[in-house]
């Protein structure tokens, strides 16, 4: 995920979003939970995660405030506002109804085969 | 694809709901960029420790893991990748990199700007003139067609109804008081109210009278336009009878300030209104101006009207000199004008339309333009000038910046290698053309504010009511005109300054751009000329035009000419009074010393045309004939200064009991007795077939220059002795003028008449006493404005053309200063440098004369209605503005040459 297309950025903003959905995280801390629940398949980049963090905060989905980390140091936690538990819906809902589209069709290709 | 599939189910979200929610969302992220922007520092350092915090957090994991804590930082920093870069995609994200961007060129450019100040003031200047002239122009425009008169409620349902003769179609539809009752009695389909506006009259009693604008108006007129009076009330239907109320007046503010110094116990006082006295029962709100646009002093009631003809008592009176009134009406809820006028055409009597005209309804506002005099549609065309003139000063800036440009290719092509993209390097230059247009915008607010003056006095009809000048509305528009020309001017030189070739400059040095850039910047110099060109054409027909009109014969001598009239209300005068006391005038004005001739004439100001049939001597009716009569008394002609071209003037000895006469214009001698003498020959006038008697004819005389009236003669007239005019049954009106022919014109002799004239001045009456000059003054108006504008406006383009011509060649010779010094080494005489350098210009010169003519000649067709005795497309006054063009232009690359010839070849090969 070095060179994060559209599709992929887009991706990256959902997982992201659903990462603190449960509860405020730091920046380390959303690359960790994304890589253990997708069972290390994924590895969010830094330089792709920043960014997209800032992004989601300045759109007003992510709302950000200094707190201590579990190991005691200042980190930067993230946490869903309103509209961007409005909008992770909206995503999931998007993304689970293409996601059954393309497993249809491939399975319709490959039936017809 | 699928987020927009997603987006268009957004579940039970309404499309209005959505849009509601984008909104909000909108104005959020907003804030919160604001926000970041404005915590730059603060958000800056959170994004420091934000990123150490992660790096701290990766190595206690890598450590916990059991690394050593020198690789779990090696491992650490490398997963980041460049921590500057992630930074800047941060930066990036928050989106307020291109605001720090823009904010460092705006101070970039400043920078630049302030080091070479003479350039800076040159361009701001240029633009302040520019922008300032289109303000003050659009503030015309505003003025005349856009804004609306004040205190008036839906100004959109206002239409007048009446009739309009059909050659006359720019002037609102009218109808006689009558007709006018009659209507709005029978009217269904709006409520309608009457006014005569512009009706001259006096304020105040004796010496300390002033003029005044008067209005009279029907007592709804208030009520229609949905008006509400500041102090008092408006008029009450009593006051619609002719006679039996009391005198009453609504004041203008403006007067009411002036006159009565703002007394808020005015209502109730007696004031005095053309020579009688008259209580305050209102006082309009200020910037009232009623349906019209002219600033009004003061409102009568329609008992006013009393005493003209076709008033309700006097109506067996027939048709001559009717007063029209203007009749305005608002439209009942639901009714188009188009249903109006077709009613309007169908209810109105057969027998109330005067032949020869249309009943009409139109919208009061919406068809403004049509009803605009002469004089403000040259203002409308001033008002496009400007604009041609704002291009000019675009072009102009444009044109030094290109020649900055040029100097600072090095500049461009280094920053270009250090990584700069084009786009970066076009904003760059965008913004310095910005800044210029903002500064250019500051400074032509000032030009317009002091040229405001200038603007009210000759751009706007005389009496033009407008309250405030520099609205917000202009402001908005000067804001916009200065962005605009900003991006005009530097769009061309940006483009240039960032092109591709920029990358050989480094290589190339100095030398290796010549000829390079320069064939835009000579495009910008044809324009100018075109349309410097195109101005000095319209300045030339319009100067024609004046000319035509100045030294067109009018028949009469204005000059050292005064008309005098006392106003007289014929319902407290009889007739035989009136005529008494103009006699009585008369007599006084003759005992003045300084004063030559007096005379008397009926229908001086109202034009009033009807047939009369022409009978020879055996009787027969041989023609009928449309002539303005004029029933004089004998010292007529020589107080209006006319020769007697043949046969003699009217004489004192020409009386009720002699034979009539008359004299003749020479137009009317030549249609009904062509190739014959007139003298002795017999006409018949008015309702007694009395035959008189031919015994003079004068010169046409001319009493109105209108535009575009080139092709008409003057109207056919005749005159008849005052004495003999009511035994032939001809109606003749009370005089309503004194003319007095003076010898020299003081200011002392017009101050000894009027004393003089009030003397003897029924109840000490207020006599107004208007130099006959003013009155033709009037009327060449709009060829004077033109003239003198399109002057202007042409001479500041010719002198923007000249400059751009010369900055073009001296800056080429500059660049090629080399060049010349070795073609002089080799022989090259200043001669052929001169010829070059010249030869170069003038080529220019010429195409944009020739372009320019071509547009001229496609352009001044519009003019055509505007000009006097000249033909909008007149070779002489194209030649004569492309020669000016050509000389200036030969002018400018003189100079340039000279500079050329002088240089020497011994330092021009050394300066390498």
């Amino acid at each position: 995920m070095s060179k994060p297309t559209n599709l992929v950025q887009g991706t990256l903003a959902m997982l992201i979003l659903k990462a603190v959905a449960a509860e405020p995280q730091h920046g380390w801390a959303i690359g960790q939970r994304i890589r253990q629940a997708s069972g290390n398949v994924l590895r969010v980049n830094p330089g792709a995660l920043y960014p997209t963090l800032h992004r989601l905060e300045q759109e007003g989905w992510l709302e950000a405030s200094w707190r201590n980390s579990e190991n005691n140091r200042r980190a930067k936690f993230y946490e869903l506002t309103p509209e961007g538990k409005k909008f992770l819906k909206k995503e999931e809902a998007n993304w689970e109804r293409l996601a059954s589209a393309i497993g249809l069709a491939l399975k319709t290709v490959t039936s017809g085969y | 694809m699928w987020s927009l599939l997603g987006r268009h189910k957004a579940g039970p979200h309404t499309f209005e709901a959505l849009a509601e929610d984008e909104t909000m969302r909108w104005t959020k992220t907003m804030r919160l960029r604001a926000k970041s922007l404005l915590r730059r520092r603060a958000v800056e350092n959170e994004l420091d420790d934000e990123l150490r915090a992660h790096l701290d957090h990766t190595i206690a994991e890598r450590v916990a893991s059991g690394m050593t804590p020198e690789e779990a930082r090696r491992q650490a920093l490398l997963e980041i990748g460049g921590m500057e870069q992630v930074k800047e995609e941060c930066r990036d994200a928050r989106g307020w990199r291109l605001v720090a961007d823009i904010g460092h060129d705006v101070s970039y450019g400043a920078r630049m700007l302030r080091h070479s100040p003479g350039f800076a003031v040159v361009a701001v200047l240029t633009l302040a003139l520019g922008i300032g002239a289109n303000i003050s122009m659009l503030g015309v425009v505003d003025a005349l067609l856009v804004s609306m008169p004040a205190h008036i409620r839906a100004p959109e349902q206002l239409v007048y109804a009446g009739q309009v003769w059909k050659q006359e179609s720019t002037v609102a539809p009218v109808l006689i008081y009558g007709q006018y009752q009659w209507l709005s009695s029978h009217c269904r389909f709006a409520e309608l109210a009457a006014e005569e506006s512009g009706v001259e009259s006096s304020f105040g009693k004796g010496a300390d009278s002033r003029r005044i604008s008067a209005e009279y108006v029907s007592p709804n007129y208030f009520h229609v336009l949905g008006a509400s009076m500041l102090l008092g009330r408006a008029f009450d239907a009593a006051e619609d009878q002719p006679r039996g109320s009391e005198p009453v007046v609504v004041l203008g503010y403006d007067l009411w300030q002036s006159a009565l110094g703002g007394d808020p116990k005015v209502l109730g006082r007696t004031v005095w209104i053309g020579g009688e006295a008259r209580t305050v029962v209102g006082v309009a709100p200020k910037g009232f101006t009623g349906a019209g646009f002219l600033g009004v002093d003061a409102w009568l009631p329609p008992h006013a009207f009393e005493g003209f003809p076709g008033f309700p008592s006097t109506s067996q009176q027939p048709p001559v000199g009717q007063l029209f009134l203007t009749v305005v009406g608002r439209l009942r809820k639901g009714v188009t004008v188009q249903q109006a006028a077709a009613e309007l055409a169908t209810t109105f009597p057969r027998d109330f339309v005067e032949p020869g005209s249309l009943v009409r309804v139109e919208p009061v506002f919406a068809s403004r333009w049509k009803m605009l005099s002469s004089s403000a549609r040259v203002s409308l065309w001033i008002a496009g000038v400007s604009l041609v003139v704002l291009l000019i000063a675009c072009v102009n800036v444009s044109s030094l910046l290109l020649a900055r440009m040029a100097q600072r290719r090095h500049e461009m092509a280094i920053r270009q290698h250090l990584g700069a993209t084009r786009g970066r390097l076009m904003r760059q230059v965008l913004i310095e053309g910005l800044l210029l247009g903002a500064a250019g915008g500051a400074a032509a607010l000032l030009v317009a504010l002091l040229a405001q003056p200038l603007v009210r006095a000759f751009l706007l009809p005389e009496g033009f009511y407008e309250s405030s000048f520099l609205s917000g509305r202009l402001l908005a528009l000067a804001v916009a005109l200065a962005a605009l020309a900003g991006c005009a001017s530097g769009l061309a030189p940006a483009w240039r300054a960032s092109g591709p070739k920029l990358a050989k400059t480094l290589k190339q040095g100095e030398r290796g751009h010549t000829r390079e850039g320069s064939g835009l910047r000579w495009a910008l110099v044809v324009t100018q000329i075109g349309l410097a060109l195109l101005l000095a054409v319209g300045a030339g027909l319009f100067i024609r035009s004046l000319r035509n009109a100045d030294t067109l014969d009018l028949g009469i001598d204005p000059n050292h000419l005064l008309q005098a009239t006392v106003d007289l209300p014929s319902q407290e005068f009889s007739p035989a009074e009136i005529s008494a006391a103009y006699a009585r005038l008369s007599g006084r004005a003759k005992q003045v010393p300084g004063v030559a001739d007096v005379a008397l004439a009926n229908m001086l100001t109202v034009r009033t045309e009807f047939t009369f049939t022409e009978r020879s001597d055996s009787g027969k009716t041989l023609l009928r004939w449309t002539a303005m009569p004029r029933a004089v008394t004998p010292g007529y002609f020589a107080a209006m200064g006319m020769r007697i071209l043949a046969g003699r003037p009217l004489l004192d000895s020409d009386t009720e009991a002699t034979a009539p006469v008359a004299v003749v214009s020479e137009s009317l001698a030549r249609a009904i007795w062509p190739g014959q003498r007139p003298i002795g020959k017999c006409m018949t006038t008015g309702i007694t077939p009395v035959c008189a008697r031919v015994v003079g004819v004068v010169p046409d005389a001319w009493p109105t220059v209108s535009p575009g009236g080139q092709g008409r003669g003057a109207p056919a007239q005749f005159y008849i002795p005052v004495g003999q005019a009511k035994a032939r049954g001809t109606i003749v009106p009370s005089p309503d003028g004194l003319l007095i022919r003076t010898r020299g014109e003081t200011p002392a002799l017009t101050r000894n008449l009027f004393a003089a004239l009030e003397s003897v001045s029924p109840g000490g009456r207020y006599v107004s006493i208007v130099p006959y000059t003013q009155m033709l003054d009037s009327q060449t108006r709009s060829w004077r404005l033109g003239a003198s504008m399109f002057g202007l406006f042409g001479g500041l383009a010719l002198v923007l053309a000249a400059i751009g011509i010369y900055g073009v060649l001296a800056f080429l010779v500059r660049q090629r200063t080399a060049e010349i010094g070795v073609r002089m080494a080799l022989g090259a005489t200043p001669r052929d440098v001169l010829r070059m350098v010249v030869g170069e210009g003038m080529k220019f010169a010429a195409l944009g004369i020739a372009l320019g003519a071509g547009a001229a000649l496609a352009l001044t067709r519009l003019l055509k209605s505007l000009l006097y005795g000249v033909t909008a497309t007149d070779p002489w006054t194209f030649a004569a503005a492309a020669v000016v063009l050509a000389l200036v232009a030969l002018a400018a690359c003189a100079l340039a040459a000279w500079r050329a010839m002088r240089i020497d070849p011994n330092v021009a090969l050394r300066h390498e």
